[in-house]
């Protein structure tokens, strides 16, 4: 009796190849080939099943990690994300300083340039008559409230003479 | 390729047949159905998952756990209605059979089964450990969840298929001694009990 050779079993059971015809007709009438064929099978099943429950288990244990593929992907998105954020964090910081040397904020003065007693502008004090806008309301312009703003400054003598002309 | 067999595409239909039949086969030489009928009722039940999937009662493909199923039951069928008709045969009784046939159908809700899988998937990563890389690499392409054939493994990697078929003897090896010793361990302390 020629019985199935191991090559032939693990042929049919590993690779799936298809049996001789011989060998066929004597698997179906031959019961310790068949244990053979049985036992090869259940352990390459568990093999199947050991490897997808390894795959299963990394499955989860990885939870949302991607796969080898995609997480190389996903470390090349990361650097483009660091790389976008960078440039934008720039672009945002040239732009405030721009706008900060075009419209830098000018505190409103609140005593007369001439009273300033710190010297830090340099204002030529405005002359007595000078013409100041009219009052707001509530915002009195400060000058007005200097001392002797309302002193009407003494005439150069003989200013207001009048001199008669000498009859011959 | 599940979403479009879902749909209805041949094309996937035929890819799936074609990667997965062989382990439906294995499950059902595993559980003692002689060759000829194995081949039989793979065919059968690649036909009738199709044929759920065209009448509308398919709506989720779980493979090969759903083909091995259903093929697992094909053969408890097979297996009443021979032992129907020797019954009748002889005037006997029908003897009725136990479901352990298509026991796959509710493997997920059995600890047993679990603790089982689990330690399988133990004794796999501790013999993988042991092969190289490229071996781990075929391996796990042709008994990965993909189960490709090795023609596939061997264009993906570059390699011939028989050296494919080389390193994965090599790591089939390892496993299957690994899974073998652990199988006799348990026989022993079976007798031992």
């Amino acid at each position: 009796v020629n019985h199935l050779r191991p090559d032939e079993i693990e042929a049919l059971v590993i690779h799936g190849d298809p049996l001789a015809d011989d060998s066929r007709r004597h698997l179906a009438s031959c019961p310790a080939c068949a244990g053979l064929v049985e036992r090869e099978a259940r352990l390459e099943l568990a093999i199947y099943d050991g490897a997808a429950a390894l795959g299963d288990e990394r499955g989860a244990g990885a939870g949302a990690a991607p796969a080898p593929a995609a997480s190389g992907a996903a470390r090349g998105s990361l650097v483009w994300t660091y790389a976008l954020s960078a440039i934008a964090i720039i672009m945002l910081g040239v732009a405030a300083l721009l706008l900060m040397r075009q419209e830098r904020y000018v505190r409103p003065a609140t005593t007369a340039a001439s009273m300033d007693s710190r010297g830090g502008t340099r204002v030529a004090p405005p002359p007595l008559d000078a013409r100041f806008s009219p009052d707001t309301p509530c915002l009195r312009d400060p000058r007005t409230y200097m001392p002797g703003f309302d002193v009407v400054p003494p005439e150069p003598p003989g200013l207001r003479t009048t001199i008669h002309a000498l009859k011959p | 390729m599940v979403t479009g067999a879902l749909e209805g595409r041949a094309d996937a239909w035929d890819e799936i047949v074609r990667r997965y039949s062989h382990q439906v086969r294995l499950a059902l030489l595993a559980r003692g159905v002689a060759l000829d009928a194995a081949d039989d009722l793979v065919q059968e039940s690649w036909m009738r998952l199709i044929q759920q999937q065209r009448a509308g009662r398919l709506r989720t493909l779980e493979l090969p756990g759903l083909a091995i199923a259903q093929a697992g039951w094909l053969a408890l069928e097979a297996r009443r209605t021979a032992a129907r008709r020797a019954a009748v045969a002889r005037f006997a009784p029908v003897p009725a059979l136990e479901l352990e046939a298509v026991a796959d159908t509710g493997a997920e809700a059995d600890p047993a089964a679990v603790a089982l899988r689990h330690e399988r998937a133990a004794l796999v990563r501790r013999a993988l450990a042991e092969c190289t890389p490229r071996e781990r690499e075929v391996f796990e392409a042709a008994y990965g969840g993909e189960a490709r054939a090795h023609a596939d493994v061997a264009r993906a990697a570059g390699l011939s298929v028989q050296r494919v078929r080389q390193l994965l003897c090599n790591a089939r090896a390892r496993v299957r001694r690994a899974l073998t010793e652990r199988e006799q361990v348990d026989r022993k302390s079976e007798d031992d009990a």
